[in-house]
């Protein structure tokens, strides 16, 4: 769906109308950096040793794409205090929306009914169960 | 309205609007039997509907679906205004996981010993 979306917004006959056409425009502006940046960052997830083994020329290759990335980054960035101002709105943006979803989310599940305490396993049960253990733990079954 | 104001309304607006889309694109995808997502979704709709009006009453606009869609918009843009600062986060931990190392385990220094 997500690559559907992306083709649609690309390859398009006509120019789509306001606010859509300045979203396209921010879009290709900021994949300049962001496309070397995400290859980057998966090519460094595949390469770091995060179960202890190094594939050095993925992880190069991603370090090289990211120094890109940040480069790419830099060279078009002109930050001016209504910038700052606008980055501040929006995170106090998404943390509001987030926080407002955490309160749901913890009124639903004070709202959901208790479940009844489970019984005990009966005498038939509890040997099975034990069979299962012993089974897995390689311990002969008793006579 | 000052307009650097009016702008970090509009900022604040649209990026709390996109986000609960986002929450309920993800309640959405992740909908199973044992879920209950009315109370999230009632709340992340109600988010929505409240940075529309309040980016339509910053920016002097009627309250209808021109201005849902300006408002999406603007989140759109100001994800994107933060997407470096994620990034920036992101390479640090991309950093932390390069540089990692195995810890010592006795346990299986004493099976290398073997």
């Amino acid at each position: 769906m997500a690559l559907l979306g992306l083709t649609v917004m690309l390859f398009r006959v006509e120019e789509p109308p306001q606010p859509e056409s300045g979203v396209v425009a921010a879009v290709m502006g900021a994949a300049m950096w962001l496309l070397p940046a995400l290859a980057g960052s998966a090519l460094v997830l595949i390469g770091a040793p995060l179960y202890w083994r190094t594939r050095p020329a993925p992880l190069l290759t991603g370090w090289a794409l990211i120094v890109v990335a940040w480069f790419q980054y830099y060279s078009t960035l002109s930050l001016t205090l209504l910038d700052a101002l606008r980055w501040v709105s929006a995170l106090l943006g998404v943390i509001l929306a987030l926080a407002v979803f955490m309160l749901c989310v913890r009124t639903a599940e004070r709202m959901t009914p208790r479940e009844p305490e489970t019984e005990e396993l009966s005498e038939k049960e509890r040997k099975y169960v034990e069979s299962i253990l012993r089974r897995h733990l390689e311990v002969a079954d008793e006579p | 309205m000052n307009p650097e104001f009016e702008s970090a309304i509009s900022v604040f607006a649209g990026s709390a609007a996109l986000t609960s889309l986002f929450v309920i694109l993800a309640m959405i995808g992740a909908l199973n039997p044992y879920h209950r997502p009315v109370i999230p979704v009632l709340g992340a709709a109600a988010v929505i509907l409240a940075s529309t009006y309040l980016f339509a009453r910053s920016t002097g606009i009627v309250v209808d679906s021109v201005a849902l869609r300006l408002t999406m918009s603007e989140g759109v843009l100001a994800l994107i205004d933060i997407l470096p600062l994620v990034f920036l986060v992101f390479t640090f931990l991309l950093l932390q996981a390069s540089l990692r190392k195995r810890p010592e385990d006795p346990l299986l220094a004493l099976l290398d010993s073997e």
